[in-house]
């Protein structure tokens, strides 16, 4: 049976990432009978999130509004919203599926899920906050030449954003289909029409709100149900750890690393993406403008990195949990195959109704579909502003678009991207699309992130390096991925990868900022002196808020 | 707005404040990035070494606290980011900024 717990590691959870999605579930063809618990649940979020769109769209006149929920979230609702972004469907089904499969091994994408906030906090939340506007790109545009600085980071921020909602999609149709017994197609489209509404009539504000409401569901559900585990065990870790390895094929070796990824170059590429992908999220990134003033941006972060690291926590003893409650019962486990019934997304869910029954199991199941919604309406709003903000005002019109336009191209942005979001969905249902994600998080490690720290960090940075360089970042993530094994054998069928290792990050990141810096460098123009020349003004900006964009109206 | 800027510029004491700033950025990140980096570089490298067990008669090896540690130590660390950013660097640049806007009257009183 080793072999096969083995077998699973390698290939079904290999190519995920802790923020997203690896949804990938082993049978969708046989129709579940519709669980009434989890879909009355369900139905309740969607009230509540409606009243709350209802309220939010009567404050959403201004594209500030829109955008940046009129820069009037505080740093603690900022901070759980943050963490709602991050805390998406994949770190509670795919992290503690990974526990379940790999032991130990999941513990790497917790702990570089974590430890990507600090970097954050660090180096980019306050200076962030002093210097953009809605976007990112509005930072790395301040002295550079906007156009194609704003073109590139835009171009940056939507292959991320699609990328990432195709994976999220694909994950809601698959695990609705399978919790709650609706039709794939029913479910891609429930998500994509609601993420609409929420989006398109409540902006920034809503997308905050529905994230704040389930990231709470989220950690209380999380918590009673470790709870539950530990109890169970008479709150002992030693006999958690015990029983599991008692139960789970691989025995003692499921508490040592080594279970998930056996390259060290792989492992480390890996790494790179979780913690500096995360710091080049777009649809997070976003959420720095929401507060008043760098100090509530800090605060947000503070806060951010508190609940994901309580959540992680939990669900390193979610997938051990699993192991004990799950491992041994016919009902989830199939010990022919040494697989979990459902795939091995499935070890929390069935954890739910393991140890704490039916009711529970619905809740669960409403938390992970409500966890789909909201992170789906975030990285729709994120895109919509790469198309309206960075691309149509500033670089089409200028920065002189009338506000009414901008908000209403807003609006259309969101229902596009939604409608796009909702046919790629359907498109890729038979595909693996965990390898989106990896990109997702490659993309924004070798594109959003070095542009943005060397705008803020460098004085030497030009527009030529930055959009040269970045491009050259973009272009080898894309090229490695479809060479490596992900695409080029999981998905193409050739026999050997012409690029061996599975992560871009280690590479396409180094090539970015190797390349920007060198091509910054060689750059004499008159534009490199003048970007130059802006730096100092850029610094006293971004460390004292002076000329910062504020809480009132524009 | 840009002749603040240009007293803030023109100040010794901006700069002095700015090397403390990244100084102490600087230094949590290294910490950050040193141990995560070392984590994966064990991981990666050196499995066995996290796999012994914390003593005789557990089954807890010494990955799993060496994990929990990092978390912690990330928390640990911005908690501390924004203690000190609140209580020095916040109140040092406000100053900062207050003889900057005093400097900007005093040049041209009709500077709102």
């Amino acid at each position: 049976m080793s072999v096969f717990w083995h077998r699973t590691a390698k290939t079904g959870a290999f190519g995920c990432l802790a923020a997203a999605p690896n949804i990938v579930f082993a049978s969708s063809g046989a129709s579940a009978p519709i669980n009434t618990v989890a879909v009355s649940m369900f139905l309740i979020f969607v009230v509540v999130t409606l009243g709350i769109t209802y309220w939010a769209a009567q404050r959403t006149k201004t594209t500030q509004d829109f955008y940046a929920a009129g820069r009037s979230v505080t740093g603690f609702q900022n901070g759980l919203a943050i963490a709602g972004d991050f805390m998406s469907a994949a770190s509670l089904l795919g992290v503690s599926g990974l526990i379940f499969v790999g032991g130990f091994d999941g513990l790497i994408y917790v702990i570089g899920g974590i430890a990507s906030w600090p970097i954050v906090m660090f180096l980019l939340a306050e200076r962030l906050r002093n210097l953009g506007k809605y976007t990112f790109t509005d930072a790395v545009a301040i002295r550079l030449d906007a156009n194609p600085v704003r073109l590139l980071s835009a171009c940056g921020t939507l292959v991320a954003v699609v990328l990432y909602l195709i994976a999220q999609m694909v994950g809601a149709g698959k695990l609705v289909e399978l919790l709650f017994g609706i039709p794939y197609e029913g479910a891609v489209l429930t998500v994509g029409v609601l993420m609409i509404v929420y989006v398109t009539f409540g902006g920034m504000i809503a997308t905050t709100w529905v994230q704040i409401i389930k990231a709470t569901l989220l950690l209380f559900g999380a918590t009673v149900l470790a709870f539950l585990v530990l109890a169970h065990l008479d709150f002992s870790i030693e006999s958690l750890f015990r029983k599991a390895t008692e139960l789970h094929g691989n025995g003692l070796a499921i508490l040592a690393p080594g279970g998930l990824v056996s390259d060290p170059i792989s492992l480390i590429s890996l790494g790179t993406a979780l913690v500096f992908g995360t710091a080049g999220l777009p649809h997070i990134l976003m959420r720095f403008f929401t507060v008043p003033d760098a100090r509530e941006a800090r605060r947000s972060v503070l806060y951010a990195t508190g609940f994901i690291g309580y959540f992680y926590i939990l669900v390193f003893i979610l997938g051990f949990g699993a192991i004990v409650f799950v491992a041994g019962d016919p009902n989830f486990f199939d010990s022919a195959t040494g697989k979990l019934i459902g795939g091995s997304n499935m070890a929390a869910i069935h954890l739910a109704k393991a140890a704490a029954g039916d009711i529970f199991l619905g809740f669960i199941s409403a938390v992970a579909f409500a966890t789909i919604l909201a992170v789906v309406s975030g990285l729709t709003l994120s895109g919509a502003s790469a198309i309206s903000h960075d691309i149509y005002v500033n670089v089409i019109c200028r920065g002189e678009a009338p506000e009414s336009d901008i908000v209403r191209l807003s609006r259309i942005s969101t229902v596009a991207l939604g409608v796009l979001a909702m046919a790629l969905g359907i498109a890729f249902e038979a595909q693996n699309v965990a390898f989106m994600v990896v990109l997702a998080f490659s993309v924004a490690a070798s594109v959003n992130f070095p542009i943005l720290f060397l705008s803020m960090y460098w004085r030497g940075l030009t527009t030529f390096g930055a959009v040269a360089g970045g491009t050259i970042g973009l272009v080898t993530t894309i090229v490695i991925i479809v060479l490596g094994p992900t695409i080029w054998v999981d998905t193409l069928g050739y026999a050997e990868a012409i690029f061996p290792y599975r992560y871009p990050a280690l590479f396409s990141m180094t090539a970015s900022i190797v390349s920007i810096i060198g091509l910054s460098l060689l750059d004499r123009s008159p534009a490199a002196t003048s970007a130059a020349l802006a730096f100092d003004a850029q610094i006293v900006r971004s460390h004292t808020g002076i000329g910062a964009e504020g809480a009132v109206a524009e | 707005m840009e002749e603040l800027y240009r007293h803030i510029i023109a100040n010794p004491e901006f700069h002095a404040l700015r090397k403390r700033r990244s100084r102490f950025s600087w230094m949590l990140l290294s910490i950050v990035l040193g141990s995560y980096y070392t984590f994966i570089f064990v991981v990666a490298l050196k499995p066995s070494a996290l796999a012994i067990p914390l003593h005789s008669g557990t089954v807890i090896t010494w990955g799993i606290p060496v994990g929990l540690s990092i978390i912690l130590l990330c928390l640990a660390l911005t908690a501390f980011f924004v203690s000190r950013a609140n209580n020095t660097f916040d109140p040092a640049t406000r100053s900062i900024i207050d003889a900057a806007e005093r400097a900007c009257l005093e040049t041209d009183p009709n500077v709102d």
